[in-house]
């Protein structure tokens, strides 16, 4: 019995890696597109894969706990990126800190209102308020302040690809030529998936960017908590 | 002193030249283990003292203080770091799945749920480029083309 469990697990450890390795590979292919961000090709094939062999979403996540389990250790090394970024931090001071932290006020903020207006539950609208921080981080804040983990996943995600999509339109509109001022914006509103268009941009912007996902999602990962917890 | 002269660089682990797949592969393990050991160290230290917010930030408070008492990134965190925040995507398929479970919730609020993501998404992207110009000066010194180095950046 144990050993058919064992050879089960290790089915859905394999689906779930070869559905990213797939949806990776078409995402590199079509150089970085951020709509084709490989999130989403990896969770329809594992979704559906799931529906298929009709299988309780629990006893999936039961089988693959290995791999939830890396996200704790590989959020710890976002330390790294800071570490390497601290001097510009130090250098910049609140000329940088203030428009990270007034977006990382303001992006929830916006979300917050407009769902507020639609009568939504409750633990949605908490969930909403991690939307622009980075996921690993989002999936815990929204724990903690009686968020929807999985739901906090997927509206980081469609944030980070609205912003990744719409930020050339932003910039031109904003008139934004500063790689600096485009860095800034993209990590702090659209997380990773802003770096990672950031990245495209210039080796300033991206610095930026990562800068200023480690800040916001730090900050808000803490202050959330002591307002709502 | 308003605009950095050498934009800042990306951390690059940079490997000395060479060095044997066997070292590189334990130094790997070795990295591993720390982050994981840090992570187990978090979650525990939150547990006890009862805290309300997520372990990981623990651990990079942890991680960050150690790399700022040793003042660089040891080799094995260096050779560990780049690929697990590259397909830092992989770990969050578990989690994502559960979606399903909430499905219903979200077709019943399409208009919410445009208004809260599409829109003030792009608002907040617009305001925040437009005070981080105002704030870093409008300055385009430090613009630099486009470098095609992958970086460890997480990608997600």
């Amino acid at each position: 019995m144990l050993q058919i469990e064992y050879a089960e697990s290790l089915l859905w450890i394999g689906i779930t890696l070869i559905a990213y390795w797939f949806s990776l590979t078409v995402y590199k292919k079509a150089k970085r597109h951020p709509a084709l961000h490989p999130l989403i090709g990896s969770a329809t094939i594992v979704v559906s894969c799931v529906l298929l062999f009709e299988v309780p979403i629990e006893e999936y996540q039961q089988h693959v706990w290995l791999i939830a389990f890396m996200l704790g250790p590989a959020t710890v090394a976002l330390a790294i990126p800071l570490f390497n970024q601290l001097k510009v931090l130090i250098r910049m001071g609140w000329r940088l800190v203030l428009p990270i932290c007034l977006g990382g006020v303001l992006a929830p903020l916006l979300a917050w209102v407009s769902i507020y207006f639609f009568d939504t539950p409750v633990h949605f609208q908490m969930t909403m308020l991690v939307k622009s921080i980075t996921t690993p981080l989002a999936m815990g804040t929204s724990q903690a302040i009686g968020g929807i983990a999985s739901l906090a996943a997927v509206f980081v995600i469609v944030t980070g690809i609205v912003g990744a999509v719409f930020a050339p339109l932003v910039f031109t509109l904003a008139r934004t030529h500063s790689h600096m001022a485009q860095g800034v914006a993209l990590g702090t509103v659209a997380h990773a998936v802003g770096t990672s268009k950031a990245i495209t941009t210039s080796e300033t912007c991206a610095a930026f960017a990562t800068l200023s996902v480690c800040l916001n999602g730090i900050v808000t990962a803490i202050v959330l908590p002591l307002l709502f917890a | 002193m308003t605009t950095p002269k050498k934009a800042p660089t990306i951390s690059s682990p940079s490997i000395k030249r060479a060095p044997s797949k066997i070292l590189i592969g334990v130094q790997f393990l070795l990295g591993l283990v720390l982050l994981i050991g840090i992570f187990i160290l978090s979650e525990y230290l939150i547990l006890y003292f009862h805290l309300d917010f997520p372990p990981a930030l623990l651990g990079i408070g942890i991680a960050l203080l150690a790399l700022i008492l040793l003042k660089r990134v040891p080799a094995p965190i260096q050779v560990v770091t780049q690929p697990l925040l590259t397909h830092m995507v992989l770990f969050f398929i578990p989690a994502i799945v559960g979606i399903v479970a909430y499905f219903s919730l979200i077709i019943e609020f399409p208009v919410a749920l445009f208004m809260a993501i599409v829109v003030s998404t792009f608002v907040s992207l617009l305001l925040t480029a437009w005070l981080s110009q105002y704030l870093l000066g409008d300055s385009a010194i430090g613009n630099k083309s486009t470098h095609k180095k992958h970086s460890a950046n997480p990608d997600e």
